[in-house]
């Protein structure tokens, strides 16, 4: 049930002042996740969750501040949890943080944090805050982020605007691309979807990285194939009918694809500059 | 290098086709639903500004009016009694699928509204029955003769919604066997024990519907919002597909830009094209609009 590095329990918080804590401590694995989060298990274990602890506290108000403390055996994986739902790194606490009403998350090494409260004011703030910089100096791990990230380039490229995934289930996280496994995501690969240019003209790089170049050229006639049928336009998913730039490319394990652009020349840049980030 | 010029449209028609199919939402349903004139499938959106209370409590009065009037224009009827009674018989055994989940459930006023109504209609108080995690052993689900579906839309972390079609995912035996994909095959349940055939009603709660879900339990306050409306239907495809559209328009305005669903609630476009369960495609549905107008959204 635990990591090698730290046994959960001991990454707890202490009690903040004027809280006590509520219940039994709770610990689950991918077996029983389901039984705890109803619906959300799947995000955790499609990360490579190994386990996670819970604890409650309340306060004589009638608040309450559930705290989790996940093992995700990864940091590139503590890192993907953590990247799934921040949509800015405020970097206070971790190595990355967002703090939403009442909800604080971060991570830290193989760890994902939530501290969530049953709602917001000064004192819950307060706890929220104080907790998390407890876990955080209990955490003494560093982690490393995906190297895949380091091949993104940088020029256009939105601030804390990817994702890290190695389920196709997030293929979509910013923009449809497909509803199927289309380019054989697993665990076995890593990727990456990220969001460039503006929020009026807004273009996304995805980048896989296969264990072998033929998975990724077998990927990219899967892909290919795809997109080559003569359909009629007809959907409704979507009202959009500007026309747009799309293009892919395959250099050694690696298959890159650039979509909603404005040109080709758009495309062409931003494969480019993939091409040349890969050593 | 492959470059390729391509409308977002065409995008997603050919990453879908290859498994829809040729036929992908060409509407085939196992019954009618509600069909207008035209051939639509008729779902009614109706919206009240005083539905909800300074601390977010659903005034049942409001909420009495808004469903008849919304079954009135469903049903094409005179009244709302002559309504409740095209929906159900004073010899049905009902029972009312609600949801419960503790950080948004379907009010508890809804559910009254709904007895109350199935009372009026002459329905034996013993005869019916609300549940929502129970329902396998409750009695009167056990041997109903009809279902009304009623629970809010939220953002769900693994199907995209937590939708009308997912609501009877309570009535098998391992939820988690419908997991699979993202959900995507939620409409076999319905399938099941001529669960759509007895479902006679369908109210999708969008009275503060949650757009996006935060945190290992996926919600937060700060991301719902006061829509102060319901979606009612006989078609559960239908009304979670204009549900749907409402929540991705939502979405864009919040986020200022297109943010889909995370991942796609694709469970409600194969429930037309693979289980022909209902109707997805908006240019197939009638959706009539009723109260108020403003941030309609759709």
């Amino acid at each position: 049930m635990f990591s090698q590095e730290y046994n959960l329990e001991v990454l707890l918080p202490d009690t903040p002042t004027g809280w006590t804590t509520e219940g039994e401590l709770k610990f689950y694995n991918t077996e029983t996740l389901y039984d705890y989060i109803d619906g959300g298990a799947e995000l955790y274990i499609s990360f490579n969750m190994d386990s996670v602890i819970s604890r409650l506290f309340i306060n004589n108000k009638g608040s309450e501040i559930r705290v989790e403390i996940f093992d995700m055996q990864k940091d590139k994986d503590a890192f993907g949890v953590f990247a799934h739902t921040r949509t800015t790194d405020e970097h206070e606490f971790g190595q990355g943080s967002q703090y939403f009403t009442g909800a604080q998350i971060f991570w830290k090494g193989p760890y994902f944090i939530s501290v969530v409260a049953n709602d917001e004011n000064a004192d819950i703030k307060k706890a929220i805050k104080a907790i998390s910089e407890n876990i955080d100096r209990k955490i003494t791990a560093s982690g490393n982020t995906p190297q895949i990230l380091e091949i993104l380039p940088q020029e256009g490229l939105l601030k804390d605007g990817y994702v890290y995934f190695h389920h196709y289930i997030w293929l979509n996280s910013y923009y449809f691309i497909s509803a199927e496994n289309i380019l054989n995501i697993d665990e076995s690969t890593d990727a990456v979807l990220a969001k460039y240019g503006t929020k009026e003209s807004r273009f996304y790089l995805l980048l896989i990285q296969y264990p072998e170049k033929e998975d990724a050229e077998q990927a990219e006639k899967a892909f290919s194939d795809a997109f080559s049928n003569n359909l009629e336009d007809d959907d409704f998913f979507s009202e959009n009918k500007t026309e747009k730039s799309m293009g892919w490319q395959t250099k050694e394990n690696y298959f890159f694809a650039v979509f909603n652009a404005e040109s080709d020349l758009q495309v062409d840049d931003l494969l480019t500059k993939v091409e040349n980030n890969i050593k | 290098m492959t470059t390729k010029k391509i409308s977002r449209r065409k995008l997603i028609k050919d990453t879908t086709a290859a498994t829809f199919g040729a036929a992908l939402f060409l509407n085939s349903p196992i019954r009618l639903f509600g069909h207008s004139s035209e051939n639509l499938t008729k779902v009614v959106l109706i919206r009240n500004k005083s539905i909800l209370n300074s601390e977010g409590e659903a005034n049942k009065e409001v909420l009495q009016t808004m469903l008849n009037e919304a079954i009135v224009k469903l049903t094409n009827a005179n009244n709302a009694q002559e309504a409740w009674k095209k929906i159900l018989t004073k010899d049905d055994i009902l029972g009312i699928k609600t949801n419960v989940w503790n950080k948004l459930r379907t009010p508890v006023e809804l559910e009254q509204v709904i007895k109350e109504n199935a009372l009026q209609v002459g329905i034996s108080e013993d005869n019916i029955g609300i549940d929502d995690r129970g329902i396998r052993d409750n009695p009167v689900f056990k041997k109903s003769t009809a279902l009304i579906n009623v629970r809010p839309m939220r953002t769900h972390a693994w199907s995209g919604v937590g939708s009308l079609l997912k609501n009877y995912i309570m009535f098998v035996d391992r939820p988690s066997a419908y997991h699979s994909d993202s959900c995507a095959d939620l409409a076999a349940i319905w399938k099941l024990d001529n669960r759509i055939e007895k479902t006679r009603l369908n109210i999708l709660v969008m009275l503060t519907p949650l757009f996006h879900g935060v945190g290992p339990h996926h919600f937060n306050k700060q991301f719902t919002w006061k829509y102060n409306g319901l979606i009612v239907g006989f078609d559960p495809v239908a009304v979670d597909s204009v549900g749907l559209k409402i929540i991705e328009a939502k979405r864009t305005v919040h986020f200022g830009e297109e943010t889909p669903l995370n991942p796609p609630a694709k469970h409600i476009p194969l429930a037309d094209a693979r289980h022909k369960l209902g109707t997805a495609d908006p240019a197939k549905i009638n959706l009539l609009r009723l109260g108020d107008n403003e941030d309609i959204l759709i």
